[in-house]
């Protein structure tokens, strides 16, 4: 088999890349809100597990999830996130490829880990908070107001980081146990995949 | 604005490079949504305010420009002269409103007015003059093809849904059937409209190993030269203070 990505696998990638960073954005309107900003890691790759298992579905080759992390990092970057989100967003695109390559490309299990992993990447946006927190917390302040940045200090101490991580995860892993529920539903039936 | 996309250059009438569209995108997002509120800070950020404004109103759309910088004007004196008045919950509120005006509205008419008056020919053409992979390339520009569809096709599904009486309530009532019900019939039109894209797109020649050519006339015209000099002073002073 050819291992090379062709065209038709990098369209691919753009079509599901971009209805993956519209889910992302639609849910990571909800971070607006000062409480549910914290939620985020949790239930954007849990509405993102649909689309993406989808898109796995047509994954045979090795890279594109890497390719669709970077797009991701770029775009993030693009609507003024912090840079660090450019490493993870590749750094977890690999280990996705790596485990899907693991399973061949077909093992279910194989399928569900490396989407619930590659949403680690998520965790990128959130460390600027966590690791830049004085000069991050300072620049929330002069930007949305004492109040908001109070909010934000309150809401999130250090510990918190390390539930964020198990929190991607489990997203991950149940926003894909939904995307394949769903998948089996409707799309087996309607011939698509 | 989906015709725009289509064609081969597109008929706007400030002819600007994509690269400079795209680093007004990320110049006015990066400074806006960091920015503070010392005064130098609020010159700059009127200053990008207006670039998005000025734009659209040379290409026509004065309303549109006008509406926006009246929004974003109420936005920012909301933000100047009530925030400090106001505390508690009221403040947040507040906080909010304004700070999704002023914060996301620019970056998001920048970008609007980038995807909707450049074509995939000359972002294209932009993308292979600053030596991108074609890796990158190719998904990036069907991702820009693909957004307007997926709002088109996402209006027509809210439609659809409406006959069975299911609104954006039950986002919150039910949030799982309305992921479903929305979710489903988009994926189903996005992959058939994507696999014709891919058959059509493979018969134009994309798949083939010959470097492809490209007439569109892309380069840094003098308008771009100033807009990229307005911007680049921006985001250093908005980093050093």
């Amino acid at each position: 088999m050819n291992n090379k990505l062709e065209t038709k696998d990098l369209i691919n990638v753009g079509i599901f890349t971009a209805i993956y960073f519209v889910c992302f954005f639609a849910v990571g309107m909800i971070g607006l809100i000062p409480i549910m900003l914290i939620t985020i890691p949790f239930f954007v790759p849990l509405v993102g597990g649909i689309p993406f298992m989808l898109y796995m579905t047509k994954i045979h080759k090795f890279g594109m999830i890497t390719i669709t992390g970077i797009i991701c990092g770029l775009l993030m970057m693009l609507t003024g996130h912090p840079w660090p989100i450019i490493i993870f967003t590749l750094i977890f695109g690999l280990l996705g490829d790596l485990i899907l390559k693991r399973g061949d490309y077909k093992s279910v299990k194989h399928t569900i880990l490396s989407y619930a992993v590659f949403s680690e990447w998520m965790i990128g946006g959130m460390v600027p908070l966590f690791f830049m927190r004085n000069s991050y917390i300072k620049m929330i302040e002069s930007g949305y107001g004492s109040e908001y940045a109070d909010a934000i200090r309150n809401i999130t101490p250090p510990w918190l980081f390390y539930v964020m991580i198990v929190m991607a995860f489990v997203g991950g892993l149940l926003g894909a146990l939904l995307g394949k529920k769903i998948l089996k539903k409707h799309f087996k039936k309607a011939g698509i995949v | 604005m989906q015709n725009e996309i289509m064609l081969g250059e597109s008929s706007s009438k400030l002819k600007l490079d994509p690269r400079t569209k795209l680093w007004l995108t990320f110049v006015i997002s990066f400074v806006l949504i960091g920015a503070g509120m010392s005064w130098i800070e609020e010159i700059i950020k009127m200053i990008l305010v207006l670039i998005p404004a000025t734009l659209f109103i040379v290409e026509g759309k004065v309303k549109k420009g006008f509406f926006y910088v009246g929004l974003v004007f109420t936005g920012l004196c909301l933000e100047y002269y009530i925030l400090a008045e106001v505390t508690g919950a009221l403040n947040i509120v507040v906080l909010i409103l304004s700070g999704t005006v002023n914060r996301l509205y620019p970056p998001i008419m920048m970008g609007m007015y980038t995807v909707s008056t450049t074509t995939v020919s000359e972002f294209t053409a932009s993308m292979e003059k600053m030596r991108v992979s074609n890796k990158i390339i190719i998904p990036m520009s069907v991702m820009f093809r693909f957004f307007p569809t997926i709002a088109d096709e996402s209006r027509a599904i809210n439609n659809a849904m409406k006959m069975r009486g299911i609104t954006k309530i039950d986002m919150i009532r039910s949030p799982l059937v309305y992921l479903e019900y929305k979710m489903v019939p988009l994926l189903m039109s996005i992959v058939k409209i994507g696999d014709e894209l891919s058959a059509a797109s493979l018969t134009k020649g994309l798949g083939s190993d010959k470097k492809r050519t490209n007439i569109c006339d892309i380069g840094i015209h003098f308008i771009d030269l100033f807009l990229i000099i307005v911007s680049l002073s921006a985001f250093v002073i908005s980093i050093i203070y």
